[in-house]
Protein backbone atom coordinates (compact mmCIF):
# COMPACT_ATOMS: atom_id res chain seq x y z
CA UNK A 1 0.00 0.00 0.00
CA UNK A 2 2.92 2.82 0.90
CA UNK A 3 4.60 1.66 -2.35
CA UNK A 4 1.37 2.44 -4.35
CA UNK A 5 0.76 5.62 -2.15
CA UNK A 6 4.40 6.33 -3.35
CA UNK A 7 4.12 6.02 -6.88
CA UNK A 8 1.10 7.78 -7.23
CA UNK A 9 2.30 10.67 -5.07
CA UNK A 10 5.87 10.89 -7.34
CA UNK A 11 3.91 10.43 -10.51
CA UNK A 12 1.17 12.35 -10.04
CA UNK A 13 0.15 16.11 -8.80
CA UNK A 14 2.22 15.45 -5.39
CA UNK A 15 5.33 17.54 -5.53
CA UNK A 16 3.45 20.29 -7.05
CA UNK A 17 0.84 20.39 -4.45
CA UNK A 18 3.75 19.93 -1.58
CA UNK A 19 5.34 22.94 -2.60
CA UNK A 20 2.78 25.03 -3.69
CA UNK A 21 0.95 24.26 0.09
CA UNK A 22 4.58 25.11 1.86
CA UNK A 23 5.11 28.15 0.28
CA UNK A 24 1.42 29.69 -0.18
CA UNK A 25 1.29 28.93 3.87
CA UNK A 26 4.64 30.42 4.69
CA UNK A 27 3.96 33.26 2.78
CA UNK A 28 0.39 33.86 3.51
CA UNK A 29 1.52 33.76 7.24
CA UNK A 30 4.45 35.82 6.96
CA UNK A 31 3.44 38.07 4.94
CA UNK A 32 5.17 41.21 5.00
CA UNK A 33 8.11 39.05 6.68
CA UNK A 34 7.63 40.97 9.56
CA UNK A 35 5.50 39.83 12.29
CA UNK A 36 5.71 37.40 14.67
CA UNK A 37 2.95 34.68 13.79
CA UNK A 38 1.81 33.61 17.60
CA UNK A 39 0.42 33.34 20.19
CA UNK A 40 -0.67 29.73 19.41
CA UNK A 41 -4.40 30.98 18.99
CA UNK A 42 -3.18 33.65 16.35
CA UNK A 43 -1.18 30.95 14.16
CA UNK A 44 -4.00 28.86 14.19
CA UNK A 45 -6.73 31.07 12.98
CA UNK A 46 -4.10 32.94 10.24
CA UNK A 47 -2.82 28.82 9.07
CA UNK A 48 -6.77 28.16 8.76
CA UNK A 49 -7.23 31.23 6.70
CA UNK A 50 -4.50 29.84 4.72
CA UNK A 51 -7.11 27.39 2.94
CA UNK A 52 -8.63 29.71 0.90
CA UNK A 53 -5.71 30.42 -0.63
CA UNK A 54 -4.61 27.02 -1.18
CA UNK A 55 -7.89 26.07 -1.22
CA UNK A 56 -8.46 26.33 -5.22
CA UNK A 57 -5.43 25.55 -6.16
CA UNK A 58 -5.41 22.06 -4.46
CA UNK A 59 -8.93 21.45 -5.99
CA UNK A 60 -7.57 22.20 -9.31
CA UNK A 61 -4.41 19.74 -9.00
CA UNK A 62 -6.55 17.20 -7.09
CA UNK A 63 -9.22 16.91 -10.35
CA UNK A 64 -6.86 17.08 -12.69
CA UNK A 65 -4.70 14.12 -11.17
CA UNK A 66 -8.04 12.25 -10.55
CA UNK A 67 -8.96 12.67 -14.43
CA UNK A 68 -4.99 11.25 -15.64
CA UNK A 69 -6.39 7.78 -16.26
CA UNK A 70 -9.30 9.18 -18.56
CA UNK A 71 -6.97 11.70 -20.25
CA UNK A 72 -4.17 8.66 -20.87
CA UNK A 73 -7.43 6.61 -22.65
CA UNK A 74 -6.61 3.60 -19.89
CA UNK A 75 -9.68 4.02 -17.94
CA UNK A 76 -11.97 1.33 -19.49
CA UNK A 77 -8.71 -0.98 -18.74
CA UNK A 78 -8.44 -0.15 -15.74
CA UNK A 79 -11.92 -0.66 -14.78
CA UNK A 80 -11.19 -4.41 -15.79
CA UNK A 81 -8.83 -4.97 -13.08
CA UNK A 82 -9.69 -7.12 -10.01
CA UNK A 83 -9.37 -3.65 -7.94
CA UNK A 84 -12.38 -2.10 -6.35
CA UNK A 85 -13.72 1.22 -7.95
CA UNK A 86 -13.26 2.80 -4.50
CA UNK A 87 -9.50 1.18 -4.21
CA UNK A 88 -8.38 3.89 -6.96
CA UNK A 89 -10.25 6.49 -6.09
CA UNK A 90 -8.97 6.40 -2.23
CA UNK A 91 -5.41 5.30 -3.22
CA UNK A 92 -6.18 9.11 -5.55
CA UNK A 93 -7.46 10.52 -3.08
CA UNK A 94 -4.51 9.61 0.05
CA UNK A 95 -2.17 10.50 -2.28
CA UNK A 96 -3.27 14.41 -2.78
CA UNK A 97 -4.43 14.91 0.78
CA UNK A 98 -1.14 13.36 1.87
CA UNK A 99 0.75 16.15 -0.17
CA UNK A 100 -0.98 18.53 0.78
CA UNK A 101 -0.51 17.39 4.64
CA UNK A 102 2.97 17.21 4.09
CA UNK A 103 3.52 21.38 2.52
CA UNK A 104 0.87 21.86 5.73
CA UNK A 105 3.33 20.34 8.00
CA UNK A 106 6.50 22.13 6.88
CA UNK A 107 4.35 25.54 7.78
CA UNK A 108 3.31 24.08 11.30
CA UNK A 109 6.93 22.79 11.81
CA UNK A 110 8.64 26.64 11.22
CA UNK A 111 5.94 28.13 13.34
CA UNK A 112 6.31 25.59 16.34
CA UNK A 113 9.94 26.48 16.25
CA UNK A 114 9.44 30.11 15.63
CA UNK A 115 6.56 30.43 18.41
CA UNK A 116 7.15 27.17 20.88
CA UNK A 117 10.66 29.29 22.74
CA UNK A 118 9.22 32.20 23.92
CA UNK A 119 6.07 29.95 26.10
CA UNK A 120 3.62 31.54 24.49
CA UNK A 121 -0.31 31.52 25.86
CA UNK A 122 -1.75 28.51 24.65
CA UNK A 123 -5.45 28.78 25.43
CA UNK A 124 -8.07 29.37 23.34
CA UNK A 125 -8.81 25.83 21.64
CA UNK A 126 -5.99 26.46 18.83
CA UNK A 127 -5.23 22.49 18.36
CA UNK A 128 -8.95 22.31 17.08
CA UNK A 129 -8.30 25.16 14.35
CA UNK A 130 -5.10 23.25 13.28
CA UNK A 131 -6.84 20.18 13.61
CA UNK A 132 -9.61 21.23 11.64
CA UNK A 133 -7.42 23.19 8.89
CA UNK A 134 -5.97 19.52 8.02
CA UNK A 135 -9.11 17.90 7.73
CA UNK A 136 -10.15 20.77 5.54
CA UNK A 137 -7.99 20.42 3.08
CA UNK A 138 -9.24 16.91 2.60
CA UNK A 139 -12.57 18.02 1.78
CA UNK A 140 -10.69 20.34 -1.14
CA UNK A 141 -8.66 17.18 -1.81
CA UNK A 142 -12.28 15.20 -1.54
CA UNK A 143 -14.29 17.94 -4.04
CA UNK A 144 -11.40 17.89 -6.82
CA UNK A 145 -11.01 13.84 -7.15
CA UNK A 146 -14.53 13.57 -6.97
CA UNK A 147 -15.17 15.90 -9.28
CA UNK A 148 -12.54 15.29 -11.72
CA UNK A 149 -13.11 11.43 -11.75
CA UNK A 150 -16.54 11.78 -12.74
CA UNK A 151 -16.48 15.14 -15.42
CA UNK A 152 -15.02 14.63 -18.59
CA UNK A 153 -13.68 18.21 -19.34
CA UNK A 154 -10.95 19.10 -20.63
CA UNK A 155 -9.47 21.46 -18.48
CA UNK A 156 -11.88 21.25 -15.63
CA UNK A 157 -8.90 21.64 -13.18
CA UNK A 158 -8.38 25.10 -13.44
CA UNK A 159 -11.65 26.06 -14.15
CA UNK A 160 -12.45 24.29 -10.22
CA UNK A 161 -9.98 26.37 -9.20
CA UNK A 162 -10.71 29.72 -10.74
CA UNK A 163 -14.40 29.13 -10.04
CA UNK A 164 -13.62 28.31 -6.48
CA UNK A 165 -12.04 31.57 -5.98
CA UNK A 166 -14.89 33.65 -7.40
CA UNK A 167 -17.47 31.87 -5.80
CA UNK A 168 -16.08 30.93 -2.04
CA UNK A 169 -13.71 34.17 -1.39
CA UNK A 170 -16.84 36.66 -1.35
CA UNK A 171 -18.67 34.62 0.30
CA UNK A 172 -16.41 34.06 2.83
CA UNK A 173 -15.95 37.89 2.90
CA UNK A 174 -19.62 38.50 3.11
CA UNK A 175 -20.23 36.15 6.32
CA UNK A 176 -18.10 37.92 8.21
CA UNK A 177 -16.04 36.83 11.31
CA UNK A 178 -19.04 35.84 13.82
CA UNK A 179 -21.41 34.08 11.53
CA UNK A 180 -22.73 30.76 12.51
CA UNK A 181 -22.94 29.20 8.78
CA UNK A 182 -19.35 29.86 8.66
CA UNK A 183 -18.72 26.86 10.71
CA UNK A 184 -20.08 24.45 7.82
CA UNK A 185 -17.18 25.54 5.32
CA UNK A 186 -13.74 24.96 6.59
CA UNK A 187 -12.84 28.46 5.81
CA UNK A 188 -12.07 31.45 8.93
CA UNK A 189 -11.80 34.88 7.37
CA UNK A 190 -8.21 35.91 8.31
CA UNK A 191 -7.77 38.23 11.16
CA UNK A 192 -11.30 37.92 13.09
CA UNK A 193 -9.93 40.24 15.65
CA UNK A 194 -7.98 38.12 18.33
CA UNK A 195 -8.11 36.87 21.23
CA UNK A 196 -10.40 34.23 19.71
CA UNK A 197 -11.73 31.38 21.65
CA UNK A 198 -13.37 27.82 20.00
CA UNK A 199 -14.69 25.30 21.59
CA UNK A 200 -13.76 21.43 22.16
CA UNK A 201 -17.76 20.21 21.22
CA UNK A 202 -18.10 23.16 18.05
CA UNK A 203 -15.12 21.50 16.64
CA UNK A 204 -15.27 17.81 17.17
CA UNK A 205 -19.00 18.07 15.34
CA UNK A 206 -17.15 19.91 12.45
CA UNK A 207 -14.42 17.82 12.18
CA UNK A 208 -17.21 15.06 11.96
CA UNK A 209 -19.15 16.85 9.53
CA UNK A 210 -15.79 17.49 7.19
CA UNK A 211 -15.34 13.74 8.06
CA UNK A 212 -18.61 12.82 6.34
CA UNK A 213 -18.32 14.73 3.54
CA UNK A 214 -15.00 13.63 2.37
CA UNK A 215 -16.32 10.23 2.48
CA UNK A 216 -20.05 11.38 0.73
CA UNK A 217 -17.80 12.70 -2.24
CA UNK A 218 -15.48 9.98 -2.73
CA UNK A 219 -18.28 7.31 -2.06
CA UNK A 220 -20.56 9.22 -5.16
CA UNK A 221 -17.54 8.58 -7.43
CA UNK A 222 -16.72 5.48 -6.35
CA UNK A 223 -19.49 2.87 -5.83
CA UNK A 224 -21.85 1.16 -7.91
CA UNK A 225 -25.03 0.84 -6.72
CA UNK A 226 -26.99 4.00 -5.58
CA UNK A 227 -28.70 2.91 -2.53
CA UNK A 228 -24.82 2.47 -0.86
CA UNK A 229 -25.00 6.21 -1.14
CA UNK A 230 -27.88 6.45 1.23
CA UNK A 231 -26.06 6.08 4.29
CA UNK A 232 -22.77 8.45 4.20
CA UNK A 233 -25.63 10.85 2.32
CA UNK A 234 -28.24 10.56 5.71
CA UNK A 235 -25.07 11.19 7.87
CA UNK A 236 -23.79 13.89 6.36
CA UNK A 237 -27.36 15.41 6.19
CA UNK A 238 -27.70 15.20 9.76
CA UNK A 239 -24.36 16.30 10.67
CA UNK A 240 -24.63 19.79 8.60
CA UNK A 241 -28.06 20.22 9.91
CA UNK A 242 -26.57 19.98 13.39
CA UNK A 243 -24.16 22.22 12.62
CA UNK A 244 -26.00 24.92 10.94
CA UNK A 245 -28.00 25.21 14.14
CA UNK A 246 -25.07 25.91 16.75
CA UNK A 247 -25.81 29.38 17.94
CA UNK A 248 -22.50 32.16 16.88
CA UNK A 249 -21.93 32.33 20.42
CA UNK A 250 -20.94 28.42 21.10
CA UNK A 251 -18.74 28.28 17.27
CA UNK A 252 -16.77 30.85 18.07
CA UNK A 253 -16.17 33.93 20.80
CA UNK A 254 -13.92 35.80 22.37
CA UNK A 255 -10.82 34.46 24.75
CA UNK A 256 -11.66 36.72 27.96
CA UNK A 257 -9.49 34.81 29.76
CA UNK A 258 -7.02 35.57 27.05
CA UNK A 259 -7.59 39.46 27.58
CA UNK A 260 -7.11 39.40 31.56
CA UNK A 261 -4.23 41.34 32.43
CA UNK A 262 -1.12 40.15 33.72
CA UNK A 263 1.51 42.64 35.32
CA UNK A 264 4.57 42.88 37.23
CA UNK A 265 4.57 46.36 39.26
CA UNK A 266 3.77 49.23 37.30
CA UNK A 267 3.70 47.37 33.86
CA UNK A 268 0.68 44.96 32.18
CA UNK A 269 0.39 43.41 28.88
CA UNK A 270 -2.27 40.67 28.49
CA UNK A 271 -2.04 37.26 29.10
CA UNK A 272 -2.11 36.45 25.39
CA UNK A 273 1.11 38.75 25.17
CA UNK A 274 2.30 37.47 28.41
CA UNK A 275 5.73 36.66 26.75
CA UNK A 276 6.42 39.98 26.23
CA UNK A 277 6.44 41.08 29.57
CA UNK A 278 10.26 40.26 30.11
CA UNK A 279 10.84 41.86 26.71
CA UNK A 280 9.42 45.44 27.75
CA UNK A 281 9.19 45.95 31.56
CA UNK A 282 12.91 47.81 31.62
CA UNK A 283 11.46 50.39 28.83
CA UNK A 284 8.73 51.22 29.82
CA UNK A 285 9.71 51.63 33.98
CA UNK A 286 12.33 53.99 32.91
CA UNK A 287 9.52 55.80 30.58
CA UNK A 288 7.62 56.17 33.55
CA UNK A 289 10.16 57.28 36.04
CA UNK A 290 11.22 60.10 33.91
CA UNK A 291 8.15 61.40 34.18
CA UNK A 292 7.38 60.26 38.23
CA UNK A 293 7.55 64.15 39.28
CA UNK A 294 5.37 65.69 36.15
CA UNK A 295 2.24 66.12 37.95
CA UNK A 296 -0.77 63.97 35.73
CA UNK A 297 1.79 61.93 33.92
CA UNK A 298 1.04 58.46 33.68
CA UNK A 299 1.86 56.54 36.13
CA UNK A 300 1.85 52.91 34.39
CA UNK A 301 1.73 51.21 30.94
CA UNK A 302 -1.00 49.27 29.65
CA UNK A 303 -1.62 47.44 26.29
CA UNK A 304 -1.77 49.61 23.62
CA UNK A 305 -6.15 47.67 23.52
CA UNK A 306 -6.85 48.75 27.09
CA UNK A 307 -5.52 52.80 27.06
CA UNK A 308 -8.63 54.00 26.42
CA UNK A 309 -8.95 57.76 28.57
CA UNK A 310 -6.42 56.74 31.14
CA UNK A 311 -3.78 57.45 28.60
CA UNK A 312 -0.89 55.69 30.05
CA UNK A 313 2.26 54.53 28.54
CA UNK A 314 1.43 51.51 26.42
CA UNK A 315 2.49 48.80 25.24
CA UNK A 316 2.30 47.87 21.46
CA UNK A 317 1.40 44.18 20.48
CA UNK A 318 3.44 44.28 16.76
CA UNK A 319 6.44 45.08 18.26
CA UNK A 320 8.22 41.95 17.64
CA UNK A 321 9.96 40.72 13.86
CA UNK A 322 9.38 37.16 12.46
CA UNK A 323 10.95 35.41 15.10
CA UNK A 324 9.91 36.82 18.20
CA UNK A 325 12.63 39.55 19.25
CA UNK A 326 11.91 42.91 19.81
CA UNK A 327 12.19 44.79 16.09
CA UNK A 328 13.43 47.94 17.74
CA UNK A 329 16.61 49.55 19.03
CA UNK A 330 15.59 50.80 22.70
CA UNK A 331 15.31 54.47 21.35
CA UNK A 332 12.24 53.07 18.87
CA UNK A 333 10.88 51.03 21.17
CA UNK A 334 10.19 53.68 23.86
CA UNK A 335 9.17 56.12 21.37
CA UNK A 336 6.16 53.73 20.18
CA UNK A 337 5.11 53.65 24.11
CA UNK A 338 4.00 56.97 23.83
CA UNK A 339 3.21 57.78 20.19
CA UNK A 340 -0.26 56.97 21.24
CA UNK A 341 -0.35 58.72 24.24
CA UNK A 342 1.22 62.02 22.20
CA UNK A 343 -0.60 61.91 18.54
CA UNK A 344 -3.61 59.79 18.33
CA UNK A 345 -6.17 62.28 20.79
CA UNK A 346 -5.20 65.34 18.43
CA UNK A 347 -4.48 63.64 15.41
CA UNK A 348 -6.80 66.21 13.33
CA UNK A 349 -5.93 69.21 14.85
CA UNK A 350 -3.13 71.74 14.73
CA UNK A 351 -0.96 70.47 17.41
CA UNK A 352 2.11 73.32 16.78
CA UNK A 353 4.55 70.43 17.17
CA UNK A 354 4.31 69.97 20.86
CA UNK A 355 3.95 66.08 20.71
CA UNK A 356 7.29 66.52 18.89
CA UNK A 357 9.14 68.20 21.68
CA UNK A 358 7.36 66.69 24.85
CA UNK A 359 8.58 63.31 22.99
CA UNK A 360 11.90 64.62 22.59
CA UNK A 361 12.19 65.79 26.09
CA UNK A 362 10.53 62.43 27.64
CA UNK A 363 13.04 60.10 24.94
CA UNK A 364 15.92 62.39 25.38
CA UNK A 365 16.39 62.50 21.59
CA UNK A 366 14.19 63.89 18.91
CA UNK A 367 13.05 61.82 16.31
CA UNK A 368 15.01 62.46 12.68
CA UNK A 369 11.41 62.84 11.36
CA UNK A 370 10.24 65.12 13.46
CA UNK A 371 13.32 67.18 13.98
CA UNK A 372 12.26 70.46 12.15
CA UNK A 373 14.15 73.42 13.47
CA UNK A 374 11.88 74.88 15.24
CA UNK A 375 11.36 71.84 17.26
CA UNK A 376 14.73 71.34 18.12
CA UNK A 377 14.86 75.54 19.09
CA UNK A 378 12.11 75.21 21.41
CA UNK A 379 13.13 71.50 23.05
CA UNK A 380 16.52 73.35 23.55
CA UNK A 381 14.68 76.01 24.86
CA UNK A 382 12.76 73.89 27.29
CA UNK A 383 15.64 72.29 28.83
CA UNK A 384 17.18 75.42 29.76
CA UNK A 385 14.47 75.44 32.16
CA UNK A 386 14.88 74.85 35.77
CA UNK A 387 13.61 70.97 36.34
CA UNK A 388 10.53 71.53 38.25
CA UNK A 389 9.40 74.19 35.42
CA UNK A 390 10.48 71.70 33.05
CA UNK A 391 8.13 69.03 34.36
CA UNK A 392 5.45 71.56 35.29
CA UNK A 393 5.63 72.51 31.78
CA UNK A 394 5.58 69.39 30.28
CA UNK A 395 2.35 68.14 32.92
CA UNK A 396 0.73 70.72 30.73
CA UNK A 397 1.49 69.99 27.72
CA UNK A 398 0.40 66.24 28.44
CA UNK A 399 -3.06 67.66 29.91
CA UNK A 400 -3.40 69.77 26.77
CA UNK A 401 -2.91 67.15 24.50
CA UNK A 402 -4.88 64.77 26.14
CA UNK A 403 -8.49 67.58 25.97
CA UNK A 404 -7.00 68.11 22.84
CA UNK A 405 -8.72 71.83 22.86
CA UNK A 406 -7.57 74.05 20.13
CA UNK A 407 -7.24 77.01 22.55
CA UNK A 408 -4.99 75.00 24.96
CA UNK A 409 -3.41 74.00 22.44
CA UNK A 410 -2.28 77.69 20.47
CA UNK A 411 -1.03 78.29 24.05
CA UNK A 412 2.13 76.65 23.45
CA UNK A 413 2.37 77.80 19.99
CA UNK B 1 -6.49 30.19 -44.66
CA UNK B 2 -7.41 27.05 -44.35
CA UNK B 3 -4.32 25.75 -42.84
CA UNK B 4 -4.58 28.59 -40.61
CA UNK B 5 -8.18 27.06 -39.60
CA UNK B 6 -6.99 24.03 -39.26
CA UNK B 7 -3.96 24.73 -36.81
CA UNK B 8 -6.61 26.23 -34.62
CA UNK B 9 -8.76 23.55 -34.32
CA UNK B 10 -6.14 21.30 -33.75
CA UNK B 11 -5.28 23.52 -30.86
CA UNK B 12 -8.73 23.83 -29.98
CA UNK B 13 -8.14 27.58 -29.88
CA UNK B 14 -11.79 28.13 -30.07
CA UNK B 15 -13.00 28.39 -25.87
CA UNK B 16 -9.51 30.25 -25.19
CA UNK B 17 -9.81 33.07 -27.39
CA UNK B 18 -13.57 33.34 -26.08
CA UNK B 19 -12.60 33.74 -22.64
CA UNK B 20 -9.31 36.03 -24.13
CA UNK B 21 -11.39 38.35 -25.37
CA UNK B 22 -13.41 38.54 -22.21
CA UNK B 23 -10.40 39.26 -20.00
CA UNK B 24 -8.82 41.93 -22.67
CA UNK B 25 -12.21 43.53 -22.63
CA UNK B 26 -12.78 43.31 -18.83
CA UNK B 27 -9.57 42.84 -17.31
CA UNK B 28 -10.68 40.86 -15.04
CA UNK B 29 -8.00 39.15 -13.49
CA UNK B 30 -9.90 36.09 -13.03
CA UNK B 31 -11.01 35.89 -16.64
CA UNK B 32 -6.85 36.89 -17.58
CA UNK B 33 -6.28 33.78 -15.52
CA UNK B 34 -8.43 31.48 -16.93
CA UNK B 35 -7.43 32.90 -20.62
CA UNK B 36 -3.83 32.17 -19.98
CA UNK B 37 -4.62 28.75 -18.31
CA UNK B 38 -6.70 28.00 -21.25
CA UNK B 39 -4.24 29.04 -23.67
CA UNK B 40 -1.18 26.60 -22.21
CA UNK B 41 -3.55 23.60 -23.82
CA UNK B 42 -3.35 25.47 -26.91
CA UNK B 43 0.78 25.62 -26.92
CA UNK B 44 0.87 22.11 -28.45
CA UNK B 45 -0.51 19.26 -30.53
CA UNK B 46 -2.91 16.37 -29.16
CA UNK B 47 -0.49 14.03 -30.61
CA UNK B 48 3.33 15.60 -30.21
CA UNK B 49 4.98 12.85 -32.24
CA UNK B 50 2.65 12.74 -35.40
CA UNK B 51 2.97 16.71 -35.50
CA UNK B 52 6.88 16.06 -35.43
CA UNK B 53 6.89 13.64 -38.33
CA UNK B 54 5.20 16.77 -40.61
CA UNK B 55 7.08 18.91 -43.15
CA UNK B 56 5.72 21.99 -41.31
CA UNK B 57 7.99 24.67 -39.72
CA UNK B 58 6.81 24.73 -36.54
CA UNK B 59 8.96 27.25 -35.14
CA UNK B 60 7.46 30.06 -37.68
CA UNK B 61 4.08 28.57 -36.54
CA UNK B 62 4.88 28.67 -32.77
CA UNK B 63 6.73 32.38 -32.89
CA UNK B 64 3.36 33.31 -34.35
CA UNK B 65 0.85 31.49 -32.15
CA UNK B 66 3.04 33.47 -28.95
CA UNK B 67 2.58 36.30 -30.97
CA UNK B 68 -0.96 36.81 -31.23
CA UNK B 69 -1.63 35.55 -28.17
CA UNK B 70 0.30 38.19 -26.55
CA UNK B 71 -1.12 40.63 -28.89
CA UNK B 72 -4.26 39.74 -27.74
CA UNK B 73 -3.35 39.93 -24.13
CA UNK B 74 -1.84 43.10 -24.20
CA UNK B 75 -4.75 44.96 -22.68
CA UNK B 76 -4.42 42.95 -19.35
CA UNK B 77 -0.81 44.64 -19.28
CA UNK B 78 1.91 42.73 -17.61
CA UNK B 79 -0.31 40.69 -15.63
CA UNK B 80 -1.43 39.03 -18.51
CA UNK B 81 1.67 39.13 -20.79
CA UNK B 82 4.06 37.78 -17.60
CA UNK B 83 1.52 34.80 -17.04
CA UNK B 84 1.71 33.94 -20.88
CA UNK B 85 5.79 33.63 -20.40
CA UNK B 86 4.84 31.58 -17.09
CA UNK B 87 2.33 29.22 -19.40
CA UNK B 88 5.40 29.23 -22.63
CA UNK B 89 7.89 27.88 -19.93
CA UNK B 90 5.84 25.24 -18.68
CA UNK B 91 4.89 23.91 -21.42
CA UNK B 92 8.35 23.43 -22.35
CA UNK B 93 9.17 21.31 -19.55
CA UNK B 94 5.95 19.96 -18.26
CA UNK B 95 3.95 19.90 -21.53
CA UNK B 96 1.19 21.68 -22.92
CA UNK B 97 -1.56 20.12 -21.11
CA UNK B 98 0.34 20.76 -17.42
CA UNK B 99 0.72 24.55 -18.53
CA UNK B 100 -2.10 25.44 -16.55
CA UNK B 101 -0.40 24.54 -13.48
CA UNK B 102 2.07 26.60 -12.67
CA UNK B 103 -0.61 29.78 -14.03
CA UNK B 104 -3.15 28.57 -11.48
CA UNK B 105 -0.66 27.65 -8.63
CA UNK B 106 1.75 31.10 -8.77
CA UNK B 107 -1.45 33.57 -9.65
CA UNK B 108 -4.38 32.34 -7.49
CA UNK B 109 -3.02 32.95 -4.37
CA UNK B 110 -1.23 35.83 -5.15
CA UNK B 111 -3.58 37.26 -6.58
CA UNK B 112 -6.13 36.37 -3.87
CA UNK B 113 -4.13 37.88 -1.41
CA UNK B 114 -4.02 41.01 -3.51
CA UNK B 115 -0.36 40.63 -3.87
CA UNK B 116 1.12 42.50 -7.29
CA UNK B 117 1.47 39.27 -9.62
CA UNK B 118 4.85 40.89 -10.37
CA UNK B 119 7.39 42.99 -8.97
CA UNK B 120 7.68 44.91 -11.98
CA UNK B 121 6.22 45.28 -15.37
CA UNK B 122 9.90 44.58 -16.78
CA UNK B 123 9.96 41.24 -14.43
CA UNK B 124 6.60 39.86 -16.48
CA UNK B 125 8.45 40.76 -19.74
CA UNK B 126 11.12 38.85 -19.01
CA UNK B 127 9.28 36.20 -18.08
CA UNK B 128 7.71 36.38 -21.32
CA UNK B 129 11.20 36.57 -23.15
CA UNK B 130 12.36 33.98 -21.86
CA UNK B 131 9.01 31.18 -22.67
CA UNK B 132 9.05 32.83 -26.19
CA UNK B 133 12.28 31.75 -26.72
CA UNK B 134 12.44 28.32 -25.32
CA UNK B 135 8.64 27.75 -26.94
CA UNK B 136 10.04 28.95 -30.29
CA UNK B 137 13.27 26.95 -30.75
CA UNK B 138 12.80 23.83 -32.93
CA UNK B 139 11.84 20.90 -31.28
CA UNK B 140 10.83 22.38 -28.06
CA UNK B 141 7.48 21.11 -28.00
CA UNK B 142 6.29 19.09 -31.19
Amino acid sequence: MTRVLWAEYRRGAGPVITGVTAVVSLLFLYDGGVDWPGPWMRFAMNFRAMLLVVGPVVVALAAWQAGRDRHHGVDELLTSTARAPWRRVAITWCSVTGAAWLGMLVTVAVNVAVIAPHGSYSGGGWPWTIAGTFVGIGVHTALGVALGSALPVRLLGPALGLGLVVVFEPMVMSLGGGTGQLVTLPYFPRLLGPPIQVWASTQLLQLAWFASLIVLLLAAVAVRRARRLVAPTAVTAVLGTVLALVPVAEVIGQDMRASELVCVPRVCVTRADADLLPLVTDAARRMLDRVADVPGAPVEALPSTRAGMSLPVSVPDDVRTWSGRVRHNDTELRRSMISELLYSPCARVDTYSLPAVVEGWWIGEISPKKASQRVVARLARLKQLPVAEQNAWVGRALSALRVCHPADLRSFR
Amino acid sequence: MKLLSLHLRARGAALPSVVLGVAALTGWWVAVVGAVALLGSTLGGADASLERTTAVPWRWWRLTHVLVASVLLAPTGATGVGLLGLALVAAVFLGSERAWIPVVAYAVPALTTELPLWPAPEVAAVVWVVGAVLYSRPFSIT
